[in-house]
């Protein structure tokens, strides 16, 4: 009882502080191949699915989305690129009705992101394809933002191409993940990068 | 401002020279017949009826006097009466009653005078009985009341059996055994769907006199019935502007402003001041049982233009420290040109406060509500920027879908986002999924809007400077239409393997466009 007291108090005196220290756990994603391959998502934290053109890293990113909604929870898509396609997003099983897309200029998508992710109304923020992130140093303010909104970041980035050419963002993501597409039209996850207890080591893969 | 109202029942058959006694009628040529249009009410109590046929009336009663509707001489006689009521005072015109006429078939017709003359007639009653005078003299019956506001005026004189002035304060008690549909206010569309349906509510809850509305709490009619519900009670207890919104001024919103006696270049003294101001619109607001949906900040500059930033509040709000975060937050990305001489602000939108409650799926760890997040960021990104989408059905993939704005408004005064099905809306459940079952199966999740031309030769495609194998996978899916407009289409698409991804390509007019990604 005595314990139980004691460290209520010394919560208390931490949020007082401003000292909290930020509870990291996994929460299940929703789609059965990433709940196995890397124990759930992040939160907070931000996840980073990187692969080609036309690989599947967009479609992962909807299905994440769609996961959430089936939870009754609120979701938006940041279309960094204005690409977002909805009759292929409902095709993937997003529910259109209850999805906020933002479409912010391109000088802005990082200052969108992170009041996205501090307000804690979304707890998955989706962003597709932003701007460099070490260029903007928005990077370090969406892991503070998710930290502060208790969200996770879901980010769909690709390798530079065409006139939506852009370096990959540099962001700090937790978990990294490399979808592509096999030859017999598959699509393939491999870990890349997973930071956290029970973290599944690079080059770990799974077919979807 | 008190008000003489001159109540003419049978303006119509009056002007025509008939009595109310005689058996008469006026017929227009309506659905391919002359029909009644006007009664007398000796007609209607021998059974006539209006939208009957000439042929119809005269066979059930026939000694009836019938007459041609002559519209323009109608209008005409209006006029000349008004200009002859113009003697009693410089505020005259018509108190305009609802289009719909059929529940009163003499169409009657109601003059409103202000009242602030009677001094020169020798007081209030003298002003009566000279507007009864002329009315007389120009061959009309009438109904004549003088009382606080001509909205009251008008009820009274329409619906009450009492006539002559009423004295100061004493409406609501003269209002109270009327109907409640002496309270219905004319106005246009759309607002009149809103006050009928007003009255509808108030009936089907058991409310149908006046005094019954008035005894009601104003919190209680303002949640359940809204703004319309407001006037309608304000016009019950006498003591309203009144809701006549179709001949009378509206009522200014709120506004506050301050002059600084050095022009300031920093926000610093705006943020100082603002708090005082926002409070002096809060009251203001609070006083009219208003919240505010948006705000007009204006900073006048010491030279140029002044600068003008509209702040929306996401959600009804009159509490202060919100809108003053909200301000403060929207000011803080606007850059001026020369320092600040003024600081006005204005309510740019308001709605009647009925309370707010967070929605179902809010997160305990929001820091800010949704709708004030989303208004934000509408103001920060554009208005256009945070959209929901939804689905059309159109056969040109780019035009498949359209965004609605997901930003607050006072029509639908809540967010977008979740807003309520209204009666007509398509179930976006079944749109959704007939576009899975039929149309959406094989669409890319990415598009590129404009298309990308590529060059294609050989089984390869130049993309990026690159030239990759094209190895077809699915189709050819024909998409074509609008023909009967320049922007006719016809496309043939192909859903094929491009270097490391799956790409959704088609053809037009020999050019292959690179039109999304199965991403």
């Amino acid at each position: 009882m005595a314990n139980v007291a004691l460290a209520e108090l010394r919560e208390k005196i931490r949020a007082l502080e401003g000292g909290t220290a930020v509870r990291r756990h996994r929460v299940p994603s929703g789609v059965a191949g990433i709940d196995g391959l890397v124990q759930g998502l992040p939160s907070p934290g931000i996840v980073e699915l990187h692969g080609p053109w036309g690989g599947g890293a967009t479609q992962l990113g909807l299905e994440l989305v769609a996961a959430r909604q089936r939870q009754h929870q609120q979701v938006v898509w940041v279309d960094a690129r204005s690409t977002f396609y909805p009759p292929g997003a409902a095709a993937h099983g997003v529910n259109l009705g209850e999805l906020l897309v933002v479409r912010p200029s391109l000088d802005r998508v990082g200052w969108a992101v992170e009041q996205l992710l501090r307000s804690g109304s979304f707890p998955l923020v989706a962003v597709a394809d932003p701007p460099t992130a070490r260029r903007l140093r928005t990077g370090q303010l969406w892991a503070l933002a998710a930290e502060k909104g208790q969200a996770t970041a879901v980010v769909v980035t690709h390798p530079k191409f065409g006139r939506d050419g852009h370096d990959r963002a540099e962001v700090p993501a937790q978990v990294r993940l490399h979808v592509s597409r096999t030859d017999d039209h598959q699509r393939e996850v491999v870990v890349l990068r997973d930071r956290g207890a029970g973290a599944a080591p690079p080059g770990t893969r799974v077919r979807l | 401002m008190r008000a003489l109202a001159i109540h003419l029942p049978a303006f119509r058959l009056e002007r025509c020279g008939f009595h109310a006694d005689e058996v008469a009628g006026l017929l227009a040529e309506h659905k391919s017949a002359a029909r009644l249009v006007a009664l007398t009410p000796a007609a209607q109590a021998e059974g006539l009826r209006l939208e009957m046929t000439a042929a119809e009336a005269r066979a059930t009663v026939p000694d009836v006097l019938l007459h041609e509707l002559d519209a323009d001489g109608e209008r005409q006689d209006l006029h000349e009466m008004l200009t002859r009521f113009t003697a009693l005072s410089d505020q005259c015109g018509l108190f305009p009653h609802l289009p719909a006429p059929p529940s009163d078939p003499c169409r009657p017709v109601t003059v409103v005078v202000g009242a602030h003359t009677a001094p020169v007639f020798g007081g209030e009653k003298a002003l009566v009985t000279e507007a009864r005078h002329l009315a007389e003299g120009l061959g009309h019956s009438c109904q004549i009341v003088l009382a606080d506001h001509k909205a009251v005026a008008a009820a009274l004189a329409q619906h009450g059996d009492d006539e002559g002035v009423f004295a100061p304060g004493t409406a609501a008690v003269a209002l109270s055994h009327l109907p409640i549909q002496a309270l219905r206010w004319p106005t246009e569309s759309p607002k009149r769907r809103r006050v009928e349906a007003l009255f509808a509510a108030l009936q089907a809850v058991g409310i149908t006199r006046v005094g019954e509305l008035a005894r009601l709490d104003v919190a209680s009619v303002a949640g359940r019935f809204g703004e319309e519900g407001v006037q309608a009670h304000r016009l019950a207890r006498g003591d309203c502007p009144a809701p006549n919104a179709d001949s009378s001024e509206p009522e200014p919103l709120p506004q506050a402003s301050v002059r600084f006696p050095d022009p300031v270049s920093t926000l610093q003294p705006v943020h100082f001041v603002l708090r005082g101001l926002l409070a002096q619109l809060s009251q203001a607001l609070a006083a009219r049982d208003l919240a505010a949906m948006r705000l007009l900040v204006r900073l006048g500059l010491e030279r140029g233009a002044p600068r003008s930033v509209w702040v929306r509040a996401g959600r009804p709000t009159r509490n202060p420290a919100r809108l003053e975060s909200l301000v403060r937050n929207r000011l803080e990305g606007v850059k001026l040109t020369a320092p600040i001489a003024e600081l006005r602000i204005q309510v740019d939108e308001c709605v009647v406060d009925t309370g707010w409650q967070p929605g179902l799926t809010d997160r305990a760890e929001a820091s800010e509500p949704l709708p004030e997040l989303v208004a934000r960021l509408a103001d920060a990104l554009g208005e256009d920027a945070i959209f929901r989408p939804e689905l059309v059905e159109r056969w040109r993939p780019e035009s498949a879908w359209r965004s609605c704005s997901a930003v607050t408004s006072t029509e639908k005064n809540q967010i977008g986002l979740f807003r309520p099905r209204k009666k007509g809306d398509v179930d976006p459940v079944v749109v959704q999924e007939r576009w899975e079952r039929d149309i959406a199966r094989n669409r890319p999740s990415l598009l590129l809007d404009p298309p990308m031309p590529i060059r294609v030769s050989q089984g390869s495609a130049l993309l990026d400077d690159r030239w990759l194998p094209v190895q077809p996978l699915e189709g050819i899916e024909r998409l074509q239409g609008e023909w009967w407009a320049a922007t006719a289409f016809d496309r043939d698409y192909l859903r094929a393997r491009l270097g490391d991804g799956t790409a959704w390509l088609y053809r037009e007019s020999g050019q292959w466009y690179l039109h999304g990604w199965f991403d």
